[in-house]
């Protein structure tokens, strides 16, 4: 089974550093779309089917944690698996963010780190590939 | 507790270049390298204790570090842009961890959304002092990340904290 992605960040180049990471830990993709800010992700989603979104917290014009609870609104998508990228040391922050259901990867984040997750949230993994 | 400060900073640096852009700091620098202007980030944050955080690197350093994070070839012509936007996001993560590794996980800080800086501006400026700071060297150039704070920081440093 390969994964359509959503990957919202307004850094352009932690868009291309999820994607570089996704395809060294074998993750299967299907289609990838990209957005830089919550907005600009909840269209992707309106437009596109999506089986996982990677999700940045600061972003100008609506920030992740916006965009998450935006989301959870809609029953389509109250559990689509959403994994936020994010440097945050926060506990009660990140808690937080779970307890919306989204899953936590902690930048510096590794292939390793990443497929964990993702195999953890939708069972999908490198080996499946093989 | 600016020997710890140093160790965290240190700490995180070390983790972040090498996970984040395959870079491998080091104490002092294997071969001599060119020398070259500047660039700077500084990365804003606010709570417990406000202050910033300053990475510094050779503009030589630059082109490598896009090139690792971006997972492209040696030599890859990359825009300018680009490559400020790589050295902000490396800022951005470094802060991030640094942050924590200070505060403990209980404190929540706002983090500023990373700027370049003229690396030759002096931060007093804006009443900020220099906390702590760590020096180290890539192959192409050296590096510098600095922590500067509105007055002293008043929380309690683990002492295992930098200890990674």
């Amino acid at each position: 089974m390969s994964l359509n992605i959503l990957i919202v960040d307004d850094s352009a180049v932690v868009r291309a550093m999820i994607l570089k990471t996704l395809k060294m830990a074998g993750i299967p993709l299907g289609d990838v779309q990209q957005a830089s800010d919550g907005c600009e992700g909840l269209d992707a989603l309106e437009n596109h089917w999506i089986d996982l979104v990677f999700a940045d917290i600061n972003m100008p014009v609506m920030n992740g944690e916006e965009m998450i609870d935006r989301i959870r609104e809609q029953p389509e998508w109250e559990e689509l698996p959403i994994i936020v990228v994010s440097t945050e040391g926060s506990a009660t922050r990140i808690e937080r963010l779970q307890r919306k259901g989204a899953s936590f990867v902690h930048k510096p984040f590794t292939p390793e780190s990443v497929q964990e997750v993702i195999k953890k949230i939708t069972g999908v993994s490198h080996e499946q590939t093989a | 507790m600016n020997r710890q400060l140093e160790e965290i900073l240190w700490g995180v640096a070390e983790e972040t270049f090498e996970a984040l852009a395959f870079l491998l700091p080091m104490p002092e620098p294997v071969e001599p390298f060119e020398s070259s202007p500047e660039v700077a980030v500084s990365v804003r944050f606010h709570g417990p204790f406000d202050g910033k955080v300053i990475v510094t690197v050779a503009e030589l350093v630059l082109g490598e570090l896009a090139c690792n994070m971006l997972g492209l070839d040696d030599g890859a012509e990359i825009a300018v842009d680009t490559q400020q936007d790589a050295l902000k996001e490396l800022a951005n993560v470094v802060c991030g961890n640094i942050l924590p590794e200070i505060a403990g996980t209980t404190a929540v800080f706002n983090v500023d959304a990373p700027k370049l800086v003229d690396a030759s501006a002096p931060a007093s400026e804006e009443g900020l002092s220099l906390a702590s700071e760590t020096r180290f060297f890539l192959d192409s150039g050296p590096v510098s990340v600095e922590l500067l704070t509105e007055g002293p920081i008043d929380v309690e440093v683990p002492v295992t904290a930098g200890a990674n």
